[in-house]
């Protein structure tokens, strides 16, 4: 190939097909994808609050102008995209970390794991709210009572869907977390292998507070009171009705939401 | 060794544990073969190995074809006898039986898995020669006239580089990777450093964004997965991740600004 040839190189050329595939996946994971995450489980916070906030919050998004578009342009096929490809790229590793044990081949071989489990974690999910809203089966407001009934639902004493959420959380904050220090390496923003380590000690330290962040919510869902209500017991003073609220008036949990037996 | 015998005909023995195939298309023919072999001063598995060939009988009393293998240099600067040893990729000639086996335990002893089998030890590494082929790992000199003296290198730039040519193309890092497989194109790790290798050198620079669109295309820079495998193993200690990283940045930067510039 000759210089000459190469200054013609489009950003598209048809042997870059490869290279911009993998650089979109990383950027569509960090965003669209892992940003939306953040705001998701931020605006899952409100939760905690009682009911009340949290349906402002939901009622809020779901009367933002063009919200089709922005659900499908900016969250929908991205994911698609990360999730697809990222099964193609899952498949193609030859795992050797029983050979290999280091730190950076574990964290490879478990942001494939955690991919896949994230994306699993994540089709329920979407079956479970946003499938069943669109049917028309679930109004907004029903969210969270639904919330509260189905993630504190025991099999044996066992929220199993309450740890679920809390194990699918985990998975994808690791996933994003991890996926962020691969985003700086193979963007070149950390060339070092210093800069490497600090990236890998501040993603480090965002995951577990973010992983923190979304499995609060979880808990709260699933036990009816948060981990600092655990700890520093219940403040009063909110009229907002709760999950505690809720499982009280519905003694026999079979008026909204799946329910697990 | 405290406790290791340094002299001939004490009895100790080595002992060896062989993975072989008898040819390429015989894959029927893969088996485990242990054979124990008289201790020698120094050993290193390639001398083991040399023992089994003097008398191929395994530990069964059975007698076998001798087991075949590769190697030149036996001083680590070759690359030719690349196996994976007590499930590790290295060098034979530099795995001393007294270090790596100081009570006798036994040594596996297997050919690497990320290339074609040619027979019980033998692999042929074919593919990266390509790799080094696809992403022009040379510095253009026709010959065809004269070019005068090269440019000058700063002996900063050269203490930077020197460590990057130290490569020998043995293998480990492609081994080790668990990118480089039959699923991928990948280029493996050694082949990108020499991309930062060449596009540092003050004559090969001139071809520095041809070298760069070569990883940029089909199994190039991307496919690296950051297992950081590559770095572990090389015995020439080459900072590998660093090669791929820059590399990597270079390659982003063409990607992003390349077309807004031309």
């Amino acid at each position: 190939m000759s210089e000459a040839a190469l200054a013609d190189q489009s950003l598209f050329a048809q042997n870059r097909r490869a290279f911009l595939l993998r650089k979109l996946h990383s950027l569509t994971g960090v965003a669209p994808v892992g940003a939306f995450m953040v705001f998701h489980l931020w605006t899952n916070a409100k939760a905690l609050q009682g009911q009340e906030p949290f349906d402002k919050a939901v009622s809020e998004i779901t009367h933002t102008p063009y919200l089709a578009v922005l659900e499908w342009g900016l969250i929908l096929l991205p994911l698609l995209f990360h999730a697809g490809y990222g099964v193609k790229l899952a498949l193609d590793a030859k795992y050797n970390v029983s050979k290999y044990k280091t730190t950076r081949n574990w964290a490879f071989t478990l942001q494939r794991v955690t991919g896949l489990m994230a994306f699993a974690f994540i089709a329920f999910h979407l079956y479970e709210y946003w499938g069943k809203k669109l049917a028309g089966k679930l109004a907004p407001e029903q969210f969270y009572p639904a919330l509260c009934q189905n993630m504190s639902a025991t099999v044996k004493g066992i929220p199993v869907v309450g740890l679920l959420y809390v194990l699918g959380i985990a998975a994808s904050v690791f996933h994003f977390a991890n996926g962020l220090w691969g985003f700086c390496f193979s963007w070149g923003v950390t060339v070092s292998r210093r800069s490497q380590q600090m990236a890998a000690a501040v993603f480090g330290v965002l995951g577990v507070a973010i992983f923190l962040l979304g499995a609060n919510t979880a808990i709260y869902f699933a036990t009816g009171s948060s981990v600092q209500d655990k700890i520093f017991g219940k403040k009063g003073g909110s009229d907002a009705r709760t999950c505690v609220d809720i499982l009280q008036q519905t003694q026999k949990p079979a008026s909204v939401g799946p329910v697990i037996e | 060794m405290a406790n290791s015998d340094t002299t001939k005909g004490t009895g100790r023995l080595v002992h060896l544990r062989v993975k072989r195939q008898d040819g390429p298309d015989l894959p029927e023919t893969k088996r485990w073969e242990e054979f124990k072999v008289p201790y020698l001063p120094q050993m290193n598995v390639i001398s083991a190995l040399q023992q089994v060939q003097k008398e191929p009988r395994t530990v069964d009393g059975k007698d076998v074809a001798p087991v075949v293998w590769e190697s030149s240099c036996l001083e680590e600067v070759c690359g030719a006898c690349t196996m994976v040893i007590n499930g590790r990729v290295r060098q034979a000639c530099s795995a001393l039986v007294d270090q790596i086996a100081p009570n006798g335990e036994t040594i596996t002893v297997e050919p690497m898995t990320k290339f074609p089998l040619v027979r019980d030890l033998i692999v042929d590494r074919e593919r990266m020669f390509q790799d080094m082929k696809k992403v022009k790992a040379w510095i253009d000199i026709d010959g065809t006239h004269e070019l005068g003296p090269g440019p000058r290198e700063s002996p900063e730039a050269q203490q930077e580089r020197y460590p990057l040519s130290r490569c020998m193309t043995c293998g480990c890092c492609v081994e080790a990777c668990p990118q480089y497989n039959d699923s991928t194109q990948f280029v493996g790790p050694f082949a990108l450093n020499l991309v930062r290798l060449f596009n540092m050198h003050p004559s090969g620079a001139l071809h520095k964004n041809a070298r760069l669109e070569t990883v940029m295309g089909e199994g190039g820079v991307q496919d690296c997965g950051k297992a950081q495998n590559c770095v572990e193993v090389c015995p020439k200690e080459i900072p590998l991740v660093d090669s791929i990283a820059q590399v990597s940045r270079d390659a982003t930067k063409r990607l992003l600004f390349g077309w807004l510039l031309k």
